[in-house]
């Protein structure tokens, strides 16, 4: 569980988190949706303690603060965009090993371990590949397969799918879907690409540092005055669905195009 | 005004980067999209044609005496200066623009990509991504240029900011003579912007034409890896799965309205 607690950030006399207050349960997969500078970046960096100012941040009951920071942080992953910029050099297995020793695995688990993830995440490169021979969303996605090494209990994402390929990600998707359903996985998603909430449970309508909505991503969809709000168009599917309410050809919402297309032509 | 590539080869020994024999030509009035994968050329295509790069094989004819804006995607070493007014003002100097000309030209570029001038003393690392995007997009257009080559120019953009860039790109195009090159992995944002897509595979132009002829050819497209703009999907599968042909559209509101009118 994941609470914030009057939660404020301030830098160069202009406010980018605003009295945020906020319990996020475990096992949520939440995507945090907003205009660029309405604060996304500045609200996952506090839960990771990478930022702090003015509030409380508390993980899964416990107060975070300098001096159990790394405790806290051993149960989550925090992953950004150009993940592996400065291992261009090293190998698959090199960076398989250097995040298991961070985290002070036994040798003898080293090796099952890491055989899970390959598996997991069926990684099909030979393992002596150089990172840096890798296109950008291979490097991306192997990423998210060397952060599972250390089962964290809390992933914070930060745009960190933007420029990957539709193949990758939806791979990627599927996994984090399993993780978050299996083992109970809390994921914060932060994007500017709202296509992306479908993949989560909920949603969180983020602007000028503050919520504008936060619940099940079938109830966020509903509040069409909110997206507006914030500057932001529905996905796809749900924007053609309200559409097609509106004139009276469909009575819910429909995620599936195939079935779309089905429902309209019977 | 066009660029003409003629047998144009490239190959990076280092990074086993490569292009292969490409032949095609862009003209002014239109706004171009390349699409592909990860690692299958599009910005080293982009490093050519803003001669960034020199081919090692074929030729290049680009307009002489063009000015020329590029923006890149990896910000950190595109911009030059830290502040957003410096980095505006390398760029104008490095064109020989006047110092009396700096602050209106700032401004105005800046207006342009959606920034107030309470940005001028911004410093760029305290902007967010889709912040620094934009500074970038103002560094790339204050000089005016008549060549435009812009490398993933949406990342960390909200819906409303592409919309945004959109209506300045098509406007752009519609004002004087240029030409614009736009690489993009988001398909829905390079449908509604360009009217020429090109698309790379492992270093070749494998596809390249009109937007709904290229999108049209679902199949093909896909076997690349690319996948097509969800409206395009939508107008597609009713196509291939009922029969019927609705037309392609930009506009969702125009999509519904045949849709209504073929159903009932």
């Amino acid at each position: 569980m994941i609470e914030l607690i009057d939660l404020t950030y301030e830098i160069e006399h202009r406010k980018i988190i605003k009295n945020l207050t906020i319990q996020i349960p475990k096992g949520s997969f939440v995507t945090v949706l907003g205009p660029s500078g309405s604060g996304k970046t500045t609200l996952l960096e506090m839960i990771y303690g990478l930022k702090d100012d003015r509030g409380k941040v508390l993980i899964n009951g416990m107060l975070l603060n300098p001096e159990n920071l790394n405790q806290i942080r051993s149960h989550m992953s925090y992953i950004t965009s150009h993940m592996l910029k400065e291992f261009q050099k090293e190998t698959i297995l090199s960076m398989f090993y250097y995040f298991l020793e961070n985290d002070s695995v036994s040798p003898e688990h080293m090796q099952e371990k890491i055989s899970e993830v390959i598996k997991q995440f069926e990684i099909i490169e030979p393992l002596d590949t150089k990172v840096g021979d890798l296109n950008y969303s291979r490097q991306q996605y192997l990423s998210f397969a060397f952060l599972f090494l250390q089962q964290p209990d809390i992933l914070l994402m930060d745009d960190a799918l933007d420029g990957m390929d539709e193949d990758d990600m939806k791979h990627l998707f599927s996994i984090l879907k399993n993780v978050n359903k299996e083992s109970d996985m809390t994921i914060i998603h932060a994007t500017s690409i709202t296509e992306h909430s479908l993949c989560g449970k909920e949603i969180i309508l983020f602007n000028d540092g503050m919520i504008e909505a936060y619940g099940k991503k079938k109830d966020v969809y509903e509040e069409e005055k909110k997206w507006n709000h914030c500057q932001l168009s529905l996905p796809f599917m749900v924007e053609l669905s309200h559409k097609l309410k509106y004139y009276g050809l469909v009575n819910k919402t429909i995620y599936n195009m195939s079935r779309m297309v089905n429902h309209l032509w019977k | 005004m066009e660029i003409t590539l003629e047998n144009v080869s490239y190959h990076h020994i280092q990074n086993d980067q490569f292009l292969y024999q490409l032949s095609f030509s862009l003209q002014s009035h239109s706004i171009y999209g390349i699409l592909g994968t990860s690692g299958s050329g599009k910005t080293m295509l982009l490093d050519l044609l803003s001669q960034t790069r020199k081919p090692t094989e074929g030729k290049i004819k680009v307009p002489k005496k063009k000015r020329i804006g590029y923006l890149k995607q990896d910000l950190m070493h595109f911009f030059l200066a830290s502040s957003v007014k410096e980095e505006l003002k390398c760029r104008l100097y490095l064109e020989n623009f006047k110092v009396n000309e700096v602050e209106k030209r700032s401004m105005e570029v800046l207006k342009m990509v959606g920034l107030d001038s309470m940005y001028l003393n911004r410093k760029i690392d305290t902007l967010s991504r889709g912040e620094q995007t934009r500074v970038a997009l103002a560094s790339a257009l204050i000089c005016n240029p008549q060549l435009i080559f812009l490398d993933e120019p949406t990342i960390g953009y909200s819906d409303h900011d592409k919309k945004e860039l959109i209506r300045l790109l098509k406007q752009l195009k519609n004002k004087r003579s240029k030409i614009i090159v736009v690489v993009s992995h988001d398909v829905d944002f390079i449908h509604a912007l360009c009217d020429q897509i090109i698309v790379m595979s492992e270093g070749q132009v494998v596809m390249m034409g009109d937007k709904y002829h290229i999108f049209e050819q679902e199949k093909k497209i896909k076997s690349y890896h690319v996948p097509v703009p969800k409206i395009i999907a939508f107008e597609n599968m009713v196509k291939t799965k009922k029969k019927i042909d609705l037309g392609y559209r930009d506009q969702m509101n125009d999509l519904i309205k045949d849709v209504f009118r073929h159903v009932s």
